[in-house]
Formats: C-alpha cells, structure tokens, sequence
C-alpha cells in the first residue's frame, strides 16, 4: 500500500495537478499533513478518566484489596491511559468530536491558504486541496474567481469524494483517482486560457 | 471547556490520591499503638472478612487515633480543590475570545457632509446613492458585453479591467444575475485641491449560473453575499446635477441615453467625455467579503443583538428640528405627532402586514424601488423553499426621532421604532421551523422616510391606501409604482413619503 510521504506518491501527486492545470485554468495545491491540532487535552482525558475508573472499582468493589495497591493501581490506569492515547492515533480520532476536528482541519486549512499565498493569483483561481491525516478529513478553500466558477454543489461533490478516500483500502491511490476525476469537472466549468500561466508552484510547501 | 475539565478532573484525582495517601500513611504514622490497630484490620481483611469491615474497621482506626488529622487533610483538599479552580478559572479567563468591536470611527462623519453641501448645495445622499445602486448594478449586468461600453464614463481604466471578471464574464464562464443591493451608505469623503471623492459600502447579493446551459447545468446556480467599498471622483468644484439626470446615467454633455464607444465618445453628441470633468466616475473598487448565502440563514433566530443599544440620534438633531420647521413653516411638536402616526406607524403596520401576507403589491407605493427589489427577492427566497415568515400581533412600544437631513432634492426622516410580534416562520403544514408563536420577541429598526422638498400635501389628508397624486386607490401600482390611473411614478417620493430604507439597529451607523 502507497503512502502519502512515498516519493513515488508525491510524483505521482505532482503529475495529475499538472494535468488538472493543464486542462483548466484554476491553479491547484495540494498539501497533506499529519494532524492540524495538537488535542493535548485527548490524552490527558482519557488517562484521568480511566484512572478514575479505575479507583472507583477498586474503591467500591467487595474485596479486600491493599490501599497502595489502589493507590498504584489507580496510577498506572493513568499512565496506561496516557500511553493509549498518545501511541495510537485513532484513539484520539474516536474521543476527538467530529465538529471539533472539522473546525480544526478548517482553521488549519485557510491558515495554509493564507499563508501560501494561494490569494495572489491574477484571476483568483487558487485553490488548496488540505488532507489532514490523523482527522482523516478533506478541506477545500478556493479563491473568489474559482469559488464563483464553480457551482457549489460541484464543490460539495468533490469533497465528499475526497473525504471518502479515507473510506478505501489504499487512500492516496484514490486521492489521486479523485483528484483525476476533478479533471473533467474543473476543465467544464473553468476552461484553461490559451496562454495559460502556472502562477502557484505544484509542491507548495507551508509550515506555520 | 473540554480541555479544562480534562484537566480538572485529572489534578483533582490525583490531589485525592495524594491527600488519600497522606491520610493513610499518617493514619498509620499517628502513633505506633494505632499502626498495630491498623495492620490488625488490614491483616482481618486479608483473611477474608468482607470489605466494608475492612473499611469500616479502618475509619475506626481513623476515628479513635487520628480524627484530627483527618479533618486537616480533608480541609487540605478543599483547599486544594479551590486551588485548583482559582487556577482554572484563571486561566479560563485568559482564554483568546471573539469579540466584535465597533469601531466608532465607522460611523460615517456626518461633518464631512455638510462640509461638502457648503460648496455643492445640489448634493443630495438620496440621489447619489440611488446613482451608485443604479451604476453597480449595470456594471456587473453590463461586464463582458457591448452594452459595458455605455459605462466609459463612470469606471476608470482599472475599474474597467478586472483579470477575474474578465475570465470569469468575458470568457463566458458564468452569468451573473438576479443582482440585490441590500445597503448602499456614505463610507468616507474626502477632497484635494483639484479633486473630490466619495467612499461607498454596498452590500450586495446575486445569482451565479454556469454559462454554458444544458438542462442539467443550467439547474445549478449559487448565490453569493458581497460588500464591496466603490471610490467614486469628480473634479473639485462641480455642482450636482437634478435627481432625472442622475438617475438615467446620461450623456453628462447632451442629456441623451448613455451610448459611449470604448473611448468614451457620445454617440449622440460626439463629445468625447472626460472622466471626472461634468460626473462622478468609479475610481476604485475593492471587494471585501464574499460568501455563499446560506439560505438556512432564513430559519435561523439568533437572540436580537442590538435592541437594547442606545439610540445613535444626530448631533445636531436641534438644529435639524429647527431648520426643518424653518423649511415646513410648521410647529415641530404637532408635526411630529402627525408624523408618527399617518406616516411612521401606518407604514410599519402595512408593511408588515404584507411581508407576513407574502404581498407587497399593496404597498409597493408605499417604499423605493430599491427597498422593494430587495424585499421581493427575499420574500421570493422564503416562497421557494415554501417557508412563510409570520410577524404576528405586531405592536409598535415606541417611535423616536433620530435625524432629519434636508437638501435641495429631498428631506428625509429617520426614526428608530421599537416593537414586538410573534415572529416565526412556518412550512406549508403550519408547522413552526424557526421562531415562536408563543414567545413575543422585542426588536428595533431604523426605518428612513424620504420625500422631495417642496411637497405641500400634508399627513393628514394622506391615506396610505391611495395614490398620493390622484387620489384613486392605490391597487394597481405594479412593480414599476406606476399608478394605473394617473400615470405618476410614486415610489420617488415625489407626492408623498416613502420608505427608503430600513437598517437592523446592530447595523446602524449613523
């Protein structure tokens, strides 16, 4: 199975925003990244909770059971509960709320648009396609001239498509046949120009 | 929130496991006669008596040894716990917060104004805006096209040319249509020695369909909200031309109907038109927003933000009382209770009444043709999604003045009304989607009457359920405000008030 750091990946990734702005004259960029917050609290939660849990079994349970071995106990459910959540991502996935992350990869997204400069295009066409990974979400910001080009049903169509790569067996082989997809769309609704410039790089790349 | 009982709950379980441990390893250290005690019962439980003889036994060690250590420790963890929420709370309160600040240097200064009235006495806020609404909207309903020309004028070069339009309009990408201006207001005003400028707001909204129309594609449109800042120039020095000129967007040299060639060459007089030199032409226009219009926004009632704001009443509200009686030769006192009466709440009661009625065919002479474009697009909105938005047993609580502007063209009133309703909006099946019938909702507007200057029909006789000008009843205006009967545009304010605007008090600048 690919994955989104393979080199080969990236140039595959890099060969289909070149067709995409080849056929149309919106400017893509695509940029993928591990998590777009950090959900400290996630951990810090779920060990508290557990060792809660655990004090109150053990509190309340008929049995005789020694005071430091409560007290250990109950300790240990907390680093247990740490640790869980800290080494497997999809723990915090689970306990993070879906509105919590949507807003998330959305802060993180325009953040990037931003940044990028993705709003300097001459027609504002620019547009990032976001993967934040550990959220497993897709975020799309389009500049006003692609935003209005574009109706928006289209747009809600092509998230939904790139949300459910996350669904599939091998997600960065279907983002790229998502983003393949787009093609017929973008050229359609935003056909290239003859003297078509490139005016944002393929591999952007932005950290805040 | 989450983060921070998380948080909480995490220190205060460990602070409990720490008080706990101290209380027990000092239970057991409060003398060694208690620790043989102790052991025993920890021993008895070991050997499988039940636990709750096992605790039962260990308070009584706590109890007959050390029940004052006891009440220390406990006391320490309420010490701790508030501790702990004093810090929460702290750094609760540092938290980042969203907040709204109005700026007041928004509110546009009214002094520049009346700066500007001392050297162009024909300027009237009424007919320019009226200009700007009319020129927005044929910018964009012209862009791309031949008609675009007509507009030379009026738009500077960089104006004219704008790399989105241009490949978005001019490369038949999509139509813009449906064009509603919520707002048009005076931003700024400014001058040099040569030139004369005037910042504009307006608020916008319209319809966006792909250009290339197949059944399919044809179906899909979005609508857009826009604000967007105009810069509007003319030469320093120049007077305002009458309201009929401005309002056709004419040969400023003939007076014939705008056809220009590309170099602003009239086509009817030959006179090649210099921008700036005889009109105000668009200098600059920046577009500061755009969103997609939600139409769930309809059926969403927030609580009302600005009703309890003070009034924002004119400065010099004294002096525009007394200039307007100057100007009416009447008693201010008798006028403005006639006022509110025939003229403020009249209008507001029918008004509303048709908005819930879904019919503003009634009242249609009653507002501008601005205010009812717009009105008629949003009542339009709601019948779509077959939504009615109902104002239920409207009560007016209270009228007050708040500014009166006089100009050569018109004088204009603005009152802020303060009133109540069931205000909800229902489906086909008179199920409540929104709002309730059932809880009254207090709100405020600032509703602007304007009317030409020099109209002598009083309040008294007017009846707002007939043509001000003929007197026959008022129930076939049309959409243009026609009278049917005697021919006269009446929504102008030319025979009597009409509603020229009307802006949410959280919205109301001054």
């Amino acid at each position: 199975m690919k994955k989104f750091t393979d080199a080969d990946f990236q140039t595959q990734l890099g060969n289909v925003i070149a067709e995409l702005e080849q056929a149309s004259q919106i400017e893509i960029v695509v940029l993928i990244k591990q998590r777009s917050a950090n959900y400290d609290d996630v951990p810090m939660g779920l060990a508290a909770n557990l060792s809660l849990l655990t004090f109150s079994i053990l509190f309340f349970i008929e049995m005789g059971i020694d005071d430091y071995i409560i007290y250990f106990a109950t300790l240990a459910a907390f680093g247990l509960g740490l640790l869980i959540a800290l080494a497997l991502p999809f723990v915090q996935r689970l306990l993070v709320g879906k509105k919590r992350k949507l807003r998330n990869v959305e802060i993180m997204a325009r953040a990037l648009f931003q940044k990028g400069g993705l709003h300097h295009t001459s027609t504002q066409v620019g547009t990032l396609i976001y993967i934040s990974l550990l959220e497993k979400m897709a975020y799309i910001v389009s500049d006003r001239g692609a935003q209005m080009a574009i109706p928006e049903q289209q747009w809600q169509i092509i998230t939904s498509n790139l949300n459910n790569i996350f669904k599939t067996k091998n997600p960065p082989e279907s983002l790229l046949k998502e983003l393949t997809k787009c093609k017929e769309t973008f050229k359609q609704y935003i056909p290239a120009l003859e003297n078509n410039i490139n005016e944002l790089p393929n591999d952007l790349r932005i950290d805040l | 929130m989450k983060k921070i009982l998380s948080l909480f709950s995490a220190t205060v379980l460990l602070l409990g496991l720490i008080v706990f441990s101290i209380q027990d390893v000092q239970a057991r250290f409060s003398g060694g006669h208690s620790s043989s005690s102790s052991h025993s019962s920890s021993s008895h439980s070991y050997s499988g008596s039940s636990h709750s003889s096992s605790w039962s036994s260990h308070s009584s060690s706590y109890s007959s040894s050390s029940s004052s250590t006891g009440n220390i420790s406990l006391v320490t963890f309420i010490i701790l716990i508030i501790v702990v929420l004093f810090i929460i709370w702290i750094i609760y309160k540092n938290q980042p917060k969203t907040m709204i600040i109005r700026n007041p240097n928004n509110r546009f200064d009214e002094s520049q104004l009346t700066i500007f009235k001392q050297h162009d006495a024909n300027f009237s806020r009424i007919v320019f805006l009226d200009f700007v609404h009319l020129l927005y909207v044929k910018y964009y309903s012209y862009y791309g096209k031949k008609e675009f020309s007509y507009l030379t004028p009026y738009l500077s070069d960089s104006v004219k040319k704008d790399n989105m339009l241009d490949l978005l309009i001019g490369k038949q990408v999509i139509i813009i249509d449906e064009i509603v201006t919520n707002s048009v207001r005076l931003y700024s005003m400014s001058s040099t020695d040569t030139e004369e400028v005037i910042g504009v707001e307006i608020e916008s909204n319209y319809s966006i369909h792909p250009a290339f129309y197949t059944q399919d594609t044809g179906k899909q449109h979005s609508r857009y909200v826009r604000t967007e800042r105009w810069f509007f120039q003319r030469n320093k020095g120049l007077l305002s031309p009458a309201p009929e000129t401005m309002q056709a967007l004419s040969c400023p040299a003939c007076g014939a109907a705008a056809h220009f060639t590309d170099t602003g060459e009239c086509d009817s007089c030959r006179t090649v038109i210099i921008k700036g030199q005889q009109q105000w032409y668009v200098r600059d226009r920046f577009v500061l927003d755009q969103t997609l219009l939600n139409t769930g926004d309809l059926v969403s009632y927030s609580e009302e933000q600005g009703t309890n704001l003070p009034s924002l009443k004119s400065p010099t509200l004294v002096q525009e009382i007394a200039g307007f009686e100057k100007q009416r030769v009447i008693v201010w006192s008798d006028y403005w209770l006639t006022f509110k009466q025939q003229i403020v709440e009249n209008y507001f009661l029918a008004l509303n009444a048709a908005w819930t009625n879904h019919d503003l065919t009634k009242v249609r002479h009653l507002v501008s043709d601005r205010l009812y474009e717009a009105n008629s697009f949003w009542m339009a909105l709601y019948k779509q999604h077959q939504w009615n938005n109902r104002l239920d047993d409207l009560k007016i609580q209270d009228v007050s003045l708040i500014k009166i502007e006089l100009d050569t063209y018109y004088e204009t009133i603005t009152v802020r009304i303060f009133a109540s309703c069931f205000d909800y909006t229902e489906d086909n099946d008179h199920k409540i989607i929104a709002g309730s019938n059932k809880k009254r909702r207090a709100y405020t507007e600032y509703w602007t009457f304007a009317r030409r200057a020099g109209v002598e029909k009083t309040e008294n006789n007017f009846n707002i359920n007939s043509c001000p000008q003929c007197g026959a009843s008022a129930d076939k205006m049309g959409q243009a405000a026609i009278c049917d009967y005697c021919g006269s545009k009446i929504s102008t304010g030319n025979f009597s008030w009409v509603l020229f605007l009307i802006t949410q008090d959280e919205n109301y600048l001054g």
